[in-house]
């Protein structure tokens, strides 16, 4: 199977719904898609705008992408000839310079793309998360059931162009293909009934500086061995956050920053100078 | 200068302190020191406002008491009296210059600022006055000595020594006066600790740690005491003694900045109250681990008792006794097993009995003094080498966390919580 024909239906009714409330404040995350596997149609589409990146240029590949994986992973797991097994892998394609994270919910796919720069497990794992608080929102139908089943026999295999993509796109455009209406994203409403937003994170340079204030606190206050524990108690972070810097939110450096002022007795200026 | 220690008289059964009719211990900067950090750090410069408060409860309460003992009614002769009870105290000299309407007041060797500045000044760049006890008893001296419906006279510390960057020479606090009533909180008294239930039962109880300790460890008690009454006070209220700066301290006032802050922190960020715990509970380990230690070390000591016992039962049961003559609480060395574990009760310490007079029973542990005191217990048997040149030297505290074993500390028992006694034990757990 291939997507329908482009131009069949009206606009209005296969805009892909913008992600912006999911996407927003998670670093490093480039575009966040939803197809549909059947017709590899647009569901719902977020692209970080200097990402470089269309999303309807991306889809088609990515559908057939998850086809061939999913033919192969029903190989690998069963073995024998067990056509009619369903088998839904989650994927990942890592590059030089992106990852991409492909998971199947019912007839949909969500694929989530990030930058190298965001370590593999933690991209799992935003992954996961988004894809868990899509999953209400898609359609309960599981029409690519039937597609994967036919998936054996009719599989489009994409061209092994390299995934980077040049150019750029300010925002997802509407992608005119045609679908089951049935499947149409017009009840969703992304946003306010989610159930989770991954919380914003502190960015590596982020990371890097309050590391570089860890220790420079530790190094110099006066008890070394509760240096953490007064500076999470100034700052109002637990000290596990403190040993994973990672997991800390964009503004925890100043509430650091002014913690390690104080105990201290330090200037911002002279602090930044040090550090 | 009269010597603080002949103010002080024991409530026996209890190992507690009173001052006039208020309870007091005897600690040293180090505790002084940390725990008004501890203040800062959770409540930022509302910590600042707490300690006064308290300070101003606590000083008001005893100058009072002083006061109407002694019939001193003149506002000049009130304010010379309360000049003299902080200096002999140990914590200062305070000159006043000072109306109804206000004026300032002058201080010298502050407990805390001077101590900050012996302690900290290689390391910090203090920017903030540190003297919140002392404005808080210049407060109540204040208005004792000029009374009015009007309200308090409220001192602020305009400049202190602690503020490294500029180091002036002393203390200087501006009191005016602020329409606003005093608060007061139930003060810890002698009368009201006398009548805290103790746990009854015969000697042969064992649940129940026994009033009586060895000969040895008697004679351990009397002899810091009478160590402490005989301790000198120079004529800057400064009583430098067993390698620490010593003073008394209301147990109101240590009770009260304790316990409002980590109510505080626990009503408003619960996440944080171990945090909170942790730090209180370090400040009592810093304290009792320079003070304890500094005693034994001691020449003074040294001299009468001969060098410090090796044996850690022996050292066990003479570190326990001074804690008694210190005003710190009947506590009794239960259990030891060399390099494994020590077990410490009381049927009262200070804070115990402040918490019981001041907010009742409770389900949760509060008896952070007590954990602490079970650490630095655990460190001078055990980390402390005493037949060094100085076995307190500057740096053996902070060395102590660099490696060796990690100690964990839990409160098995308290009469807060409705058991009848209180009941700390400390475990050694792997080297770091």
């Amino acid at each position: 199977m291939s997507p329908a024909p482009e131009g069949v239906r009206p606009p209005a009714m296969s805009a892909p719904l913008a992600l912006d409330g999911l996407a927003y404040g998670i670093d490093f995350l480039d575009a966040l898609l939803v197809f549909h596997l059947g017709d590899g149609r647009v569901h719902a589409a977020w692209v970080r705008p200097d990402a470089g990146l269309r999303a309807e240029e991306m889809v088609g590949t990515l559908r057939d992408a998850y086809r061939i994986c999913q033919f192969a992973a029903r190989r690998i797991a069963g073995g024998a000839d067990r056509r009619g097994e369903r088998v839904d892998p989650l994927i990942s394609i890592e590059l030089p310079d992106r990852i991409a994270l492909l998971r199947r919910i019912r007839s949909h796919v969500v694929v989530c793309v990030f930058e190298t720069a965001m370590p593999l497990g933690m991209a799992r794992m935003i992954a996961a998360r988004l894809a868990a608080t899509l999953e209400p929102e898609l359609p309960l139908t599981d029409a690519a059931g039937a597609v994967a089943a036919a998936a054996a026999i009719d599989v489009r295999v994409a061209p092994a162009a390299p995934f980077a993509l040049s150019g750029s796109v300010a925002a997802p455009r509407v992608h005119e293909t045609t679908g089951d209406e049935e499947r149409g994203p017009s009840t969703m409403t992304f946003g306010n009934r989610r159930r989770s937003l991954p919380p914003a994170r502190a960015t590596l340079g982020e990371q890097s500086r309050i590391r570089g204030l860890l220790a420079y606190l530790e190094a110099h206050a006066p008890e070394p061995h509760v240096a953490r524990t007064r500076l999470a108690l100034r700052a109002g972070i637990g000290l596990v956050a403190l040993d994973h810097p990672e997991t800390l939110g964009p503004d925890s450096i100043v509430l650091i920053e002014t913690a390690v002022e104080d105990i201290l007795g330090q200037d911002r200026a002279e602090l930044a100078r040090i550090t | 200068m009269t010597p603080f220690g002949l103010l002080v008289r024991p409530l026996a059964p209890q190992g507690l302190l009173s001052l006039g009719d208020q309870l007091v211990i005897h600690a040293c900067h180090h505790h002084a020191l940390f725990l008004d950090q501890t203040v800062s750090d959770a409540l930022g410069g509302e910590g600042w406002a707490v300690r006064r408060q308290a300070a101003f409860e606590s000083a008001h309460a005893l100058i009072a008491s002083f006061c109407s003992d002694f019939g001193v009614f003149d506002p000049v002769e009130r304010l010379e009296l309360a000049a003299e009870l902080f200096a002999a105290m140990g914590h200062g000299r305070l000159t006043f210059d000072l109306t109804a309407e206000g004026g300032t007041a002058r201080g010298h060797g502050l407990h805390h600022g001077a101590s900050f500045v012996e302690k900290y000044a290689a390391v910090l760049k203090n920017r903030r006055p540190v003297d919140a006890f002392a404005a808080g008893f210049i407060s109540a001296a204040a208005s004792i000595a000029y009374p009015s419906d009007w309200g308090t006279l409220e001192a602020d510390e305009t400049t202190c020594v602690a503020q490294l960057a500029a180091r002036p020479a002393e203390c200087v606090f501006a009191l005016s006066r602020r329409p606003e009533r005093p608060r007061f909180g139930a003060v810890v008294t002698r009368p009201l600790v006398e009548q805290l239930p103790l746990p009854s039962g015969d000697e042969g109880d064992r649940a129940l740690p026994s009033h009586r300790l060895s000969p040895e460890t008697d004679l351990a008690v009397t002899d810091l005491a009478r160590l402490l009454h005989s301790a000198p006070v120079d004529h800057e209220g400064i009583t430098n003694v067993f390698g620490v700066r010593l003073a008394l301290v209301p147990v109101s006032y240590l009770g009260q900045i304790t316990f409002d802050t980590v109510h505080l922190v626990e009503k408003r960020a619960p996440e944080l109250f171990p945090l909170v715990g942790a730090l209180v509970r370090e400040a009592a380990q810093i304290g009792a681990f320079h003070l304890l230690g500094g005693i034994l070390a001691s020449p003074s000591w040294r001299a009468e008792h001969g060098p410090v016992a090796a044996d850690p039962e022996e050292r066990f049961n003479t570190l326990v006794g001074l804690t008694r003559a210190l005003g710190w609480g009947a506590f009794h060395p239960t259990e030891l097993v060399p390099g494994k574990s020590l077990v410490l009760t009381a049927k009262v310490t200070h804070e115990s009995a402040y918490y019981a007079v001041r907010h009742g029973s409770t389900v949760l542990r509060r008896l952070f003094f007590q954990q602490g005191l079970a650490l630095a217990l655990m460190q001078l048997l055990h980390r402390v080498d005493f037949t060094a040149e100085e076995p307190i030297a500057k740096g053996v505290y902070g060395a102590l966390f660099k490696s060796g074993p990690r100690l964990h500390v839990e409160e098995t028992r308290s009469p807060l919580r409705g058991d009848r006694i209180c009941e700390v034990v400390t475990t050694v757990l792997a080297d770091r």
